[in-house]
């Protein structure tokens, strides 16, 4: 492959002339010499995550690939060719060949790509070694199938939800659905689709590698000794997380009180029943055989004053004079409950996202590290204080790892809670930190997400790199914001980046 | 009121004649939650009977003069009958008995527990309370008869005051052992509705333009629902005598919301407040560290270091006080015999737990007067505590007021700006009214508006429908603008600047405050936000008769940072609350004249408080946006605060 056939992509037409220190691309199998050990390259498609790692063999020819997540946010435009485009630029990339692909976490923005409407034709023509899960995907760990459990009732009470909103006559409800509707979006849901059809779509790209044949499948921990890359010289993987306790799973805002004691054995129940409760407010109403088993008290208490059933007088005096009394809406309480789905929909995105599989690259020579948290929020981050690794005759642990860290995939496309501040970005010491942030500020709006990226901790990167800060959606950074730099560093970091419209690509001697 | 034909059922003129007229209505209730029930060691004191003031006009329901209850549940999409309190076979046996599958019991609970704290306030205040009036789509304000209670208007692991709608809307969820109700929860009850009494008061403390405010509004709450359950005797013998007379140890009373903290985690602050459960099961008290105010500035938090502070006082005071009664107990040794304590010697040290409660629930609400009209500090609260008990108590004989003091320094919370801890330093200053020669004046406009409303105000006292006070209290406050607009207007400007310097408002005419509102003809827009008078028995016997005015404005849609409109704007407030002694100074001719007392003010024009309150906010909107507002966006008017508050994310 000395030559080769370049995708008449759009993307490649307008790109920018190549820096003439660059690691250059065209030719995979001699850049291996060019001494470049790791080359990062990193998708600038939109909101959503995909990330080529090349590891130079050793023998200089040839490389180890891992492919991190691949998949696009459901309100992007044109999702198909952006994820055509990405997944051909990989084949051509790593010559048809990865050795690992690494499936982080259950989220559409993460996994789509691997869907038949997107790029898995692309996919399918690629010679995959293996497939890296975490541990909670492992169809025989027990927690992981209550927690996948957990999962798939929530998203069906949250789908039900939101068709019943989109269908009341109240602004406030059919808004409330609507933003519920595009969080459900990172389980593939769009809106209009029936739900059900939501889960169904991002199961099928996430475990499309799972059941594809001669594909092997891992399920990673962070109990595991750290691994080794087959024929990549002088390199570690360690799994940092998801954690193994379910506690920390569940755990997603920062407070210090303690207060995330939530019992989590009735979570499951809670979903179930708010899926009947929500299903009552939908078009069709209570189903005929409703039973009630998610109401508090006895069915022969019910009262229901719409449908003409009986009731004492001191009930219709109530309802008459006061609930329906002139002037008094504005007390009416009929919708309050429903932010419950809010609570459920948060509770749902944190634990998925604390699924998710967290690697950190080290080079055992120079002991940098390169990390890649996907989307994981607080308990799985606090996890990683506790971790550690013996290695030879030393142990490695988890702030070791961090403070040794040079490249960082920031979590979550920059929102506030997947970047832990004291411990996490304030335990990255390295003078040579770079950061990535895989966000579409334009995609994120259209959802009306504020806070992605969540500004402060832009600003804190910023430092904490002395402004060798990658957002996807913006050009690489300027000579102006690279002043803090030394000059000699700053050449450095302008040589090893590359920019194109598809991708920055970081390359690390 | 209510035009019921259908309640006629039951002969309400027969019970109401006269002397006939009985005292209370004996109400049944859980003294702590339903789990309590099912534990062998507390079942026996689960249960208490509520004596709740007799409301003639009680409809089923209960709807009342102060709360009517309405038990629709919207996730269930349905109702629940309402409870007749006045149906002879309810009123033969103290109303239901305790039962969590009866949603009649459980509309009683709420009306219980809500009256009874209702009528705890009402005691302290020496007047009616008022919940805070509405503003209607025409801005127009509005009376508030009713708070509404809905007993099950949520299915999560929630409970909250909406300002918006004047109602307390309580949850339940499935929890790990069947359902959890919020609304058979005593202290969920009383904490909610504490939340819906301050808000009657100072209608301003939702601001939260410090890290204070909204912390006091939790810590408020949690700290009624704390001292009332020191008001149950029976209780408070069960917890003397397994404690052995040492409340400090831990014990149920301390503990807020049982059950619902152990199945949702929440109300757990508090309870790390007085005490912690260290790894290997044992409960410590948790001591004092002054750095830990400086350290919190989430609401919960926050508040729980102002409940820790205001209850170990307490502890200090209990002990005290029952240190002679223990010295008699062991003659003479202090240290009481091994075994359980004798049941006389239960009875007293409860007896004297209870007073002392008593005599803090009713200090914390009654300092609610003496407090700033918006912005409260902590250390503002401490200050209108040690005041208001001075004006109650001047001869502080028990100690009370210097063992707030000593407490409140061993926790950190210090007023701003003072030199020393002192409680003559710690009181509000007397107000002085002089003009610019240092002469004082008699006739300054301050006295002239008491004197302009005290006819008004005590009117009021002597009204018995709430609907009719808030009517004469409104004319009181149209009355007191017009007279400080007249004023303005007379160009007497000694007098104006007078009235400006004690006050710390901004009443020039034609002045160019960023953000102040001005008339056509001029005029700066303010606020008489609240003229309330109070009638207090003192312990010693006397009657002290105080009027409070309190005055505000707004500099308007400030930006938080001019340089990212981002960041969006708020209303910069100043003002103050005038407590006056309406019989203060005797005249001449033998009548006497309100005084002005206290002028407890927040200059509009204060360049320091601004750039506080900008930094505060732009800390809460660099530490606040929280995953939720990433998704969903929370508008800042429509939001309900205390369901962000009090919910778990």
């Amino acid at each position: 492959m000395n030559s080769p056939t370049v995708p008449p992509l759009a993307a490649r037409a307008k790109a920018r002339p190549r820096a003439p220190q660059a690691v250059v691309d065209t030719h995979p199998h001699k850049q291996a010499a060019n001494e470049a050990r790791l080359r990062i390259r990193l998708y600038r498609h939109g909101l959503g995550d995909c990330i080529l790692l090349r590891f130079a063999k050793e023998g200089g020819f040839d490389t180890y690939n891992v492919l991190i997540d691949c998949g696009l946010i459901t309100v992007a435009d044109k999702p198909k060719e952006k994820m055509q485009a990405v997944a051909r630029d990989i084949h051509e990339a790593c010559n048809g060949h990865l050795d690992v692909v690494v499936m982080t976490h259950e989220h559409w923005d993460h996994a789509s790509g691997f869907h038949t409407s997107q790029a898995r034709d692309v996919f399918d023509s690629m010679e995959i070694g293996e497939v890296w899960y975490a541990w909670t995907e492992d169809p025989r760990n027990e927690l992981g199938q209550r927690l996948r459990a957990e999962r798939a009732a929530k998203v069906n009470a949250l789908a039900t939800a939101v068709s019943a909103f989109a269908n009341s006559t109240s602004p406030g409800m059919r808004e409330r659905g609507a933003q519920l509707g595009r969080m459900l979006g990172f389980f593939g849901l769009k809106p209009g689709d029936p739900p059900g059809a939501a889960i169904g779509r991002t199961r099928d790209a996430f475990e499309y590698l799972q059941n594809k044949q001669d594909v092997k499948t891992r399920y990673l921990s962070p109990k595991q000794p750290p691994r080794l890359l087959d024929g990549a010289p002088n390199l570690r993987v360690y799994v940092l997380g998801p954690p193994p306790d379910e506690g920390m799973i569940k755990r997603s805002t920062p407070t210090k009180t303690g207060r995330e004691v939530y019992e989590l054995a009735s979570e499951l129940q809670l979903a179930s029943n708010l899926d009947a409760a929500f299903l009552r407010l939908g078009p069709d109403g209570a189903p005929p055989d409703d039973s009630f088993d998610d109401c508090p008290f006895d069915p022969g208490l019910r009262r229901q004053v719409r449908t003409g059933q009986r009731y004492s007088s001191d009930l219709a005096d109530l309802v008459a004079n006061v609930w329906q009394a002139q002037g008094e809406d504005w007390r009416k309480i009929e919708e309050d409950w429903t932010q419950a789905a809010e609570t459920l929909a948060l509770n749902l995105d944190s634990h998925t996202n604390n699924t998710c599989l967290v690697l950190a690259f080290e080079f055992t020579d120079t002991g940098e590290v390169m990390l890649f948290p996907a989307d994981a929020q607080v308990g799985n981050w606090l996890s990683w204080q506790d971790l550690r690794w013996k290695t030879g005759d030393h142990y490695v642990t988890g702030p070791d790892l961090l403070s040794r860290t040079v490249f960082y995939k920031v979590g979550h496309h920059g929102s506030h809670n997947a970047t832990l501040r004291d411990k996490g970005l304030e335990q990255m010491t390295s003078e040579n930190l770079v950061a990535f942030i895989p966000v579409s500020k334009q995609e994120a709006v259209k959802n009306r997400w504020t806070g992605m990226p969540f500004n402060p901790l832009v600003a804190r990167l910023k430092e904490k790199t002395y402004g060798r800060l990658l957002v996807a959606d913006e050009e690489r950074p300027s000579d102006a914001s690279l002043s803090e730099l030394s000059p000699s560093a700053r050449k450095l970091f302008k040589a090893t980046v590359e920019e194109q419209d598809l991708w920055f690509e970081v390359s690390m001697k | 009121m209510y035009s019921s034909a259908s309640s006629q059922d039951y002969s309400q003129k027969a019970i109401e004649q006269g002397s006939k007229r009985p005292p209370f209505r004996r109400l049944r209730g859980y003294a702590f939650d339903p789990s309590m029930s099912l534990k062998l060691d507390t079942a026996s004191i689960n249960q208490r009977i509520f004596n709740i003031p007799w409301e003639s006009e009680l409809q089923p329901g209960p709807r009342g003069e102060y709360i009517e209850v309405v038990d629709f549940d919207p996730a269930s999409d349905c109702w629940y009958e309402p409870v007749n309190l006045n149906s002879p076979n309810l009123l033969a046996q103290d109303g239901h008995p305790p039962s969590e599958g009866n949603p009649q019991f459980h509309q009683q609970m709420v009306y219980a527990v809500a009256m009874n704290t209702i009528c705890n306030f009402e005691k302290a205040l020496g007047r009616q309370v008022q919940w805070s009036s509405r503003e209607d789509a025409g801005k127009r304000e509005e009376f508030v008869q009713t708070l509404r209670i809905y007993p099950h208007a949520l299915r999560a692991a929630n409970a909250y005051y909406s300002p918006q709608k004047k109602a307390l809307l309580f949850g339940y969820f499935q929890g790990p052992s069947g359902m959890v109700f919020s609304c058979l929860s005593q202290d969920i009850i009383a904490h909610e509705t504490t939340h819906a009494l301050l808000d009657g008061m100072h209608r301003r403390y939702l601001d939260d333009n410090n890290p204070d405010t909204l912390a006091f509004h939790e810590a408020f709450a949690d700290l009624v629902a704390l001292f009332q359950h020191f008001t149950f005797p029976e209780v408070l013998k069960h917890q003397v005598s397994r404690t052995r007379g040492n409340l400090e140890a831990q014990s149920l009373l301390s503990e807020l919301a049982q059950e619902f903290g152990v199945a949702t985690g929440r109300y757990g602050a508090l309870r790390s407040a007085i005490g912690e459960v260290d790894a290997t099961g044992a409960w410590h008290p948790v001591q004092p560290d002054p750095a830990r105010l400086a350290q919190s500035l989430e609401p919960h938090e926050r508040g729980s270091i102002l409940v820790a502070a205001m209850f170990s006082a307490f502890l200090e005071m209990y002990k005290l006080r029952i240190a002679g009664i223990v010295c008699l107990a062991s003659s003479g040794t202090g240290k009481l015999p091994d075994g359980a304590l004798h049941p006389v010697l239960v009875d007293e040290l409860a007896s004297v737990a209870t007073k002392t409660a008593r005599h803090f629930l009713l200090m914390s609400i009654r300092a609610l007067d003496y407090c700033p009209p918006f912005d409260i500090t902590f250390g503002d609260y401490l200050r209108a505590l040690v005041t208001a008990d001075y004006d109650m108590v001047p001869d502080d004989r028990h100690g009370y007021r210097v063992a707030l003091i000593e407490s409140f320094r061993r926790w950190g919370i210090l007023p701003e700006g003072l030199k020393t801890l002192s409680e003559e330093q710690l009181r509000w200053p007397y107000a002085r009214i002089e003009l610019a020669d240092g002469s004082s004046d008699p006739t300054s406009v301050l006295t002239g508006l008491a004197k302009e409303l005290s006819g008004l105000v005590q009117d009021s006292l002597y009204q018995r429908k709430r609907s009719r006070v808030y009517e004469t209290l409104r004319r009181a406050r149209i009355r007191a603008h017009d007279y400080l607009q007249e004023m303005i207007q007379s160009g007497d400007l000694a007098r104006c600047d007078e009235f400006m310097r004690v006050t710390g408002l901004e009443l020039h005419r034609n002045g160019n405050v960023e953000g102040l509102r001005y008339d056509r003809d001029g005029l700066p827009s303010f606020e008489v936000h609240a003229v309330q008078p109070t009638l207090r028995v003192m312990p010693d016997g006397d009657i002290l008769k105080q009027l409070i005015i309190s005055i505000t404005q707004r500099r308007r849609k400030l930006p938080v940072d001019p340089g990212n409109p981002l960041m969006g704007s708020f209303d910069f407030p100043g003002g103050c609350t005038l407590v006056f002694d309406l019989e203060g100074d005797i005249q001449d001719d033998g009548g006497v004249i309100p005084t002005l007392r206290y002028a407890i003010k927040r200059p509009l024009n204060d360049d320091k408080r601004l750039a506080a309150v900008r930094s505060h906010r732009s800390m809460r909107y660099d530490a606040g946006v929280a995953l939720r507002s990433t998704y969903f966006n929370v508008d800042g008017d429509s939001a309900e605060p205390f369901c962000m508050l009090h919910s778990n994310e």
